[in-house]
């Protein structure tokens, strides 16, 4: 088999009440199915969930949990409650030159530290997200929302945002540091 | 190498043979008891040296006395001991009676202790033995000849491969587990290696071929083991992967490839061996704490593993040369995690086992041999069924019995419910659920309806997803049920499904059709109501598309007026749905206020239901009340049918009779079918969630028509008031109707002021009522404010000519003495007012805050018994009108003083008593008061009269005479004042003079006078600057104080008055009219006005003085007069010295203003008439007493402190 180097399959962001505010697929789909990778970020909740009352200052969750040998996740909780969930897959991408593994899949590995550029550069987003006057946290909070009008809406629609998330998922490799 | 040779060393031939005996302590018997056990232990030790095997004997013999209740104990041991040679230190135990567990326990781990020595002894020969055999560089031939079930001959490789593997298992005997994986790793190579490996020299069709996968997999599971146990855990997932890499790579190369469902089985059961593996390892990390939040309340300091880790952290120290970094995959995983792949792997299986081609599947008798031969050349089956049994065909296909094919689903459920349980023991509830719906699935996908709705149920009615919004897996998990359902024939959990996959949250999956979800769904209990199922969905369980909202335009109405209502369907359906129709919706009500529920119910033929657009309807409402004394249900009927999209909006008013708060509590609505009633609950007490967001409080409101024939929008306004969180409408109690009205209430009122208002009462309730009106002021006066009622109420004219003659109703009128205050004539007609006057006398000093306070207290005639009140409150502001303030300067009493020399009458006689009774009065002095009197008011206002009133007089021994009245200038007496319009803020002047005379001429003490100004005024007609005002009203006393004023009576003094001499010589008047300024262009012509100036030195005393005179000279005047003179004043006496006075005047020469005189002088403009005013100054020294006199100012000069006087040489 021909080996692959990790690349970020999904990014997630999850607002404060759990729900879902916005989901980025790399490749897109139909390569990958959104459903599964819902259910892939949702199931991440379960170990925000288990490890927040052991945190303290730290909003690096660093490695949630691997579903299986290629697909792991990494999380991050902003001071807002807000979570970024990065879905790396281990042979997302053909791997450049020299990464002979000995057994084939996966042999580069990674650290948590690996991760730490994308959840900043997500946060950096989201902050110049935040900073709009026209995007009100809480319209995307559905437990806020009025009812009328806006079912639906509480993902994040911002163009700008959407297109740096994708920026960031798709400059990202191991080792990247700036992003 | 079969099984076998492990079994021996596993099972049949041990390293040590413990025999347990008892060990009794009976004198009588202990010979022969002892006997029996050497007998028996001396053949134990004969068979087993009998075996070949060094297997070593351990005896424990079990005491029941111990060695002190009984001491021929020891002898006996040593006698056994040297009867059978058994060592005491490993091989004879003695364990005493009745050990504790403790010491039970100790006991044996002492025994294990000094027995592991010799297993390891015995282990070591053995691997020594194995080594050997390894090492031999010929194979010996085998000892049998090579048929099944022995072993067979080897190829060096084998032969090596097989010592490995035995000196593997030996250090494993030994615990020495990172040998043994170094061995069993050896073995592996060999087998896998891939120019010569044992698998590249045999055949993949050949039963070798198994036996050696068979081999190498316990190999590879034995190393995963070894890392396991030593707890490389990393190395473990390491060792895993890499084994199924080259498993893969084997197969691909030398097998039948990795594309077969042979290989997706061996990958499934391999996955389930490390998850097994896992959970035997019992490894520290994945310890389940029977407490998880107790744990999670004291957390390690250095390591985060008192919660329940998912996978082992990665190790702290870096254990590879490219850092820390390890696949996140390598860090071993709790087994439900290699469960759930294992489900994957199966359900893979058996996707490639339906694509397996109906010729291979079938029956082998049934096929031709070279389907047959085919068949194994492409299918693997090692470990799994042959392809007719994987995916056996139907028996129509074969015409014999079926067969009884693999049961995947079961394989996949039974994995997936093992891993549900892993991940449920480690409260990943999310993964728990998305586990069961696979679960669900995968039942689904086997056609097991009523088993795929018992799992898809319960999870569909606690879903996480739900609450936080993620609602495409929500979706997903009711179209399962909705399948489910349908498979089992369950109406129930059709319609529930049907339910939530209408709302557009969800996004569809749904058929769209609720009212039709049961169609096509055979009723298994008979039709009829009795088929008929009954569903509750509640809206803060399920999602809803439907919105019922109940409004209320005003957060607080009043009893007995129409309440604005909107009682509001909205549905937020998936576009393209059919409309649903309700059979009712209801909305209850709680809390204190008059108001239970509201229903509608469905009414089919009206007009305009078949439009999709939103509407707003008006309908009315019937009032229902079960007893009189129950709170009302209000029952309306309306086109109940909601379409996709379409909010329905129904307003009403309501007609509320009590008084309370209404809290919304909940709603429902009831959609009713030939199958099955559905009630959709909404409880609006509940805070708002995911599900359930707030309810929508808006008010609906049709926008103007804008198209043609096309419905008018609706739009809405959110209603944002409220008068608490949870109260829906406060109804507050029935309003007074009676108007208070206050007529020609002023801005300001002054003090000592009169004050008239008009109270006027009008009845606008809808019937007669009868009270009174109280009056309150509220001052914070001490003595308080004055009122009363001036005239008795006079009906006024009605509003409502068609009312009964009002003058009628007066004459009938009694007085209504039961209600304080003044009563109103009653009845008081409904339209009928009444008006009255209310007097206040105005405080003499201002205040500022005075609160009128009118309370109009009745009741209706025909409910005497609720009274109702009515209050309003009025600021009222007193202000004075007026001040002043004041200039107090001697005058010349125009009367002559007593000569000291003149003999009066009296004092002849002598014999006049009269002369010691009354003494000379005393000299007169006359001052003068002039008080600037401003307006403070905000009005012109007529000045009418001004007196200065004495209040009172000290000084000497007998009261003084003071008189005073007003003068006009040169101390005229003014008789009669005229009244002077005073504008805000505008200033007039009134001169008073006030003559002071003592009793007695010997009194010498200063007269001090307290006084005020008493000022009459009115106020005037008409607006402010306008001409010809007129004053009305009454004459109002207004009383200015004034402070103290001090007359002193007995020092000399000298004061300065000054005539202009236009008014002393009437030759000068033309000349002395002219400007000064002009004096250029008519130098010829004008004269400049002189000023005869007097200096009045005055004597009150008995001495006789002599004043020194020194008049200086002065650049701005000349003077006439003596220049130096000396004054000789008589007791009782004054003199005048007077000057002429010629101002010189500056229009060219200015004169220096190193003297500021005119400071302290408010009156002139300082700057611009400074120089205007003449400075004389008149040195006046008492020679005796060498005192100097200030000249006080008199009639036309003005004072200047110290120095002296002014004299005004500007116009008059």
């Amino acid at each position: 088999m021909s080996s692959r180097s990790p690349a970020i399959a999904c990014i997630g962001i999850i607002g404060k009440h759990n729900n879902p505010l916005h989901t980025s697929l790399f490749p897109p789909p139909p390569a990958r199915d959104p459903l599964d990778f819902s259910f892939l970020l949702s199931s991440s909740l379960d170990v925000f969930d288990a490890r927040a009352p052991l945190k303290t200052a730290d909003q690096d969750f660093g490695l949630l949990t691997a579903v299986d040998d290629r697909l792991a996740m990494y999380g991050w909780l902003t001071n807002t409650g807000v979570k970024f969930v990065v879905v790396v897959d281990m042979e997302g991408r053909p791997a450049g030159i020299a990464s002979s593994g000995i057994g084939g899949s996966a042999a580069v590995g990674l650290r948590d530290a690996d991760l730490k550029p994308v959840f900043r550069a997500l946060q950096t987003a989201y902050i110049g997200l935040l900073r709009n006057p026209f995007y009100e946290p809480d319209d995307h909070s559905p437990v806020s929302a009025n009812v009328v009008g806006r079912v639906g809406s509480t993902q994040i629609t911002s163009k700008k945002f959407i297109a740096e998330v994708k920026r960031i998922g798709e400059s990202w490799a191991p080792g990247v540091t700036n992003l | 190498m079969t099984p076998l040779w492990v079994a021996k060393h596993q099972h049949n031939v041990p390293a040590v043979f413990v025999a347990f005996f008892s060990f009794t302590s009976d004198p009588s018997r202990n010979s022969l008891h002892d006997n029996q056990l050497k007998s028996e232990i001396n053949s134990m030790k004969a068979a087993l040296a009998r075996s070949d095997y060094k297997t070593r004997l351990a005896v424990v013999l079990l005491s029941d006395k111990t060695i002190l209740q009984a001491p021929d104990i020891e002898e006996r041991l040593g006698l056994i001991r040297r009867t059978t040679g058994l060592d005491p230190k490993n091989s004879l135990f003695f364990l005493p009676p009745n050990t504790s567990r403790v010491e039970l326990s100790s006991f044996v781990s002492s025994v294990l202790t000094a027995l592991h020595p010799i297993c390891i002894d015995y282990y070591r020969d053995l691997t020594k033995h194995a080594r050997r055999k390894k090492t031999r560089s010929n194979i010996p031939p085998p000892t049998l000849p090579p048929t099944k079930g022995t072993s067979q001959t080897l190829p060096h490789h084998g032969w090596v491969v097989r010592y490995d593997v035995k000196l593997g298992i030996f250090a494993e005997f030994r615990q020495e587990m990172d040998v043994a994986g170094r061995h069993y790793g050896f073995a592996l190579d060999n087998l896998l290696g891939a120019d010569a490996g044992v698998f590249e020299t045999t055949p993949s069709w050949s039963t070798r071929w198994d036996e050696l996968r068979l081999l190498a997999d316990s190999a590879a599971i034995r190393i995963v083991r070894c890392f396991l146990w030593s707890g490389h855990t990393a190395p473990a997932v390491q060792a895993w992967t890499s084994y199924r890499e080259r498993v893969r790579a084997l197969l691909d190369r030398r097998g039948r490839g990795a594309n077969t469902y042979g290989w997706e089985a061996w990958q499934a059961r391999w996955t389930r061996v490390m998850a097994e593996l896992i959970q035997r390892a019992d490894l520290p990390a994945f310890q389940v704490l029977s407490e998880p939040s107790s744990s999670a309340r004291s957390p390690p300091p250095q390591q985060p593993k008192g919660d329940m880790l998912l996978f082992v952290p990665p190790p702290e120290k870096p254990l590879t040369p490219s850092g820390n970094r390890i696949a996140p995959w390598h860090l071993l995983h709790h087994p439900g995690y290699w469960l759930r792949l294992s489900a994957q792997h199966t359900i893979a299986r058996r996707a490639l086992a339906r694509e397996i081609p109906e010729e291979d599947r079938m029956p082998p008798e049934q096929s031709s041999a070279h389907a047959v031969a085919h068949r194994s050349a492409t299918y693997d089956t090692y470990l799994c069924a042959p392809p007719h049994i994987e995916a056996p065909l139907p028996p129509e296909y074969t015409g014999d019995a079926p067969v009884r094919g693999v049961d995947h689903a079961e394989e996949i459920v039974a994995a997936l419910n093992a891993a549900i349980s892993q991940f449920a023991l480690r409260s990943q509830h999310r993964f728990v659920e998305r586990l069961s719906l696979d679960l669900g699935t995968q039942l689904l996908e086997a056609g097991r309806w009523r088993a795929a709705l018992d799992s898809l149920a319960p999870l569909w009615q606690s879903l996480s997803w739900r609450t936080e919004g993620w609602w495409p897996l929500v979706a997903r998990v009711a179209g399962a049920l909705r399948d489910a359902a349908v498979g089992a024939a369950e109406p129930k959990w059709v319609v529930c499904a049907e339910w939530e996959l209408m709302s557009r949250r969800l996004g569809g999956g749904g058929l769209g059709d609720l009212m039709g979800c049961l169609e096509g769904l055979v009723a298994e209990e008979g039709e009829g109501d009795k088929g008929k199922v009954g569903i509750k969905v509640e809206a803060e369980k399920v999602v809803s598309f439907l919105d019922v909202s109940c409004v209320f335009l005003n957060p607080e109405d009043h009893v007995g007026e129409p309440v604005k209502t909107q009682l509001m369907l909205k549905s937020d359906a998936l576009p393209g749905s059919s409309p649903v129709t309700f059979e009712s919706v209801r909305v209850e009500f709680g809390g204190s206020g008059p108001l239970t529920a509201i229903e509608l119910s469905h009414l089919a033929d009206q007009g305009s239901d078949e439009s999709e657009s939103s509407r707003i309807e008006n309908i009315s409402l019937t009032e229902m009340r079960p007893s009189p004394t129950d709170k009302p249900t209000y029952a309306g009927t309306a086109s109940l049918t909601v379409h996709a999209g379409q909010a329905l909006v129904f307003a009403f008013p309501l007609i509320l009779r009590e008084a309370g708060d209404v809290v919304l509590r909940k709603s429902i609505a009831v959609v009713n079918n030939p199958r099955f009633k559905l009630t959709a609950a909404r409880d609006y007490q509940r805070p708002p969630s995911l599900i359930a967001p707030w309810t929508s409080n808006v008010w609906w409101l049709q926008q103007q028509h804008t198209g043609k024939g096309a419905a008018a929008p609706l739009r809405n306004k959110r209603l944002l008031s409220r008068v608490a969180d949870s109260v829906a409408l406060r109804v507050l109690p029935k309003p007074p109707k009676v108007e208070i009205v206050v007529n020609g209430l002023r801005q300001v009122y002054y003090t000592a002021e009169r004050v008239e208002l008009g109270v006027t009462i009008e009845n606008r309730e809808d019937e007669d009522v009868e009270g009174a009106v109280e009056v309150r002021v509220l001052s914070g006066l001490k003595e308080g404010v004055r009122w009363k009622w001036v005239s008795d109420a006079v009906p006024s004219s009605s509003s409502r000519p068609s009312s009964p003659s009002s003058s009628d109703e007066q004459s009938s009128s009694r007085p209504s003495s039961d209600l304080p205050g003044h009563p109103l004539p009653c009845p008081l007609a409904p339209g009928a007012s009444t008006t009255a006057t209310l007097a206040l006398m105005a405080p003499v000093s201002p205040a500022d805050n005075v609160v009128l306070e009118l309370k109009a207290l009745y009741h209706l005639l025909s409910d005497q018994s609720t009274p109702i009140s009515k209050t309003l409150s009025i600021g009222l502001a007193f202000v004075s009108p007026f001040e002043a303030d004041y200039e107090w300067s001697p005058r010349l009493h125009p009367d002559p003083w007593p000569s000291y020399f003149a003999v009066t009458n009296s004092g002849v006689d002598g014999t006049n008593e009269g002369m010691q009774q009354q003494p000379v009065e005393g000299l007169i002095h006359k001052w003068n008061l002039l008080a600037r009197i401003v307006s403070f008011a905000t009005e012109p206002l007529r000045l009418e009269e001004a007196h200065v009133h004495v209040l009172s007089v000290s000084g000497g021994s007998s009261a003084p005479k003071v008189t005073a009245r007003m003068e006009g200038p040169g101390g005229v007496p003014v008789e009669k004042q005229e009244g002077v319009i005073v504008k805000p803020k505008e200033m007039t002047g009134r001169g008073f003079g006030v003559c002071v005379a003592k009793r007695d001429i010997e009194d010498r003490r200063p007269i001090v006078v307290e006084a005020e100004v008493r000022v009459k005024w009115r106020r005037v007609n008409g607006s402010e600057g306008t001409e010809g005002e007129e004053a009305v009203g009454d004459q109002v006393e207004a009383i200015l104080p004034i402070p103290r004023l001090m007359a002193a009576a007995a020092e000399p003094r000298v004061i300065a008055s000054c005539v202009r001499g236009a008014a002393a010589f009437t030759v000068a008047v033309h000349d002395g009219e002219e400007e000064p300024d002009e004096e250029h262009d008519a130098v010829a012509v004008t004269a400049p006005p002189i000023f005869l100036l007097t200096y009045t030195l005055e004597n009150p005393t008995t001495h006789f003085l002599t004043f020194d005179l020194a008049m200086d000279a002065a650049e701005n005047f000349a003077f006439s007069g003596p220049k130096l003179c000396a004054v000789h004043l008589l007791p009782y006496s004054r003199q005048n010295v007077s000057y002429r006075l010629l101002p010189l005047l500056p229009s060219s020469s200015r004169p220096s203003s190193k003297e500021g005189r005119n400071e302290g002088e408010g009156e002139t403009d300082a700057e611009g008439d400074a120089d205007k005013w003449m400075a004389p100054v008149l040195r006046v020294t008492d020679r005796y007493f060498n005192k100097k006199l200030v000249p006080l100012p008199g009639e036309g000069v003005v004072g200047d402190g110290k120095r002296g006087v002014l004299v005004w040489v500007g116009e008059e």
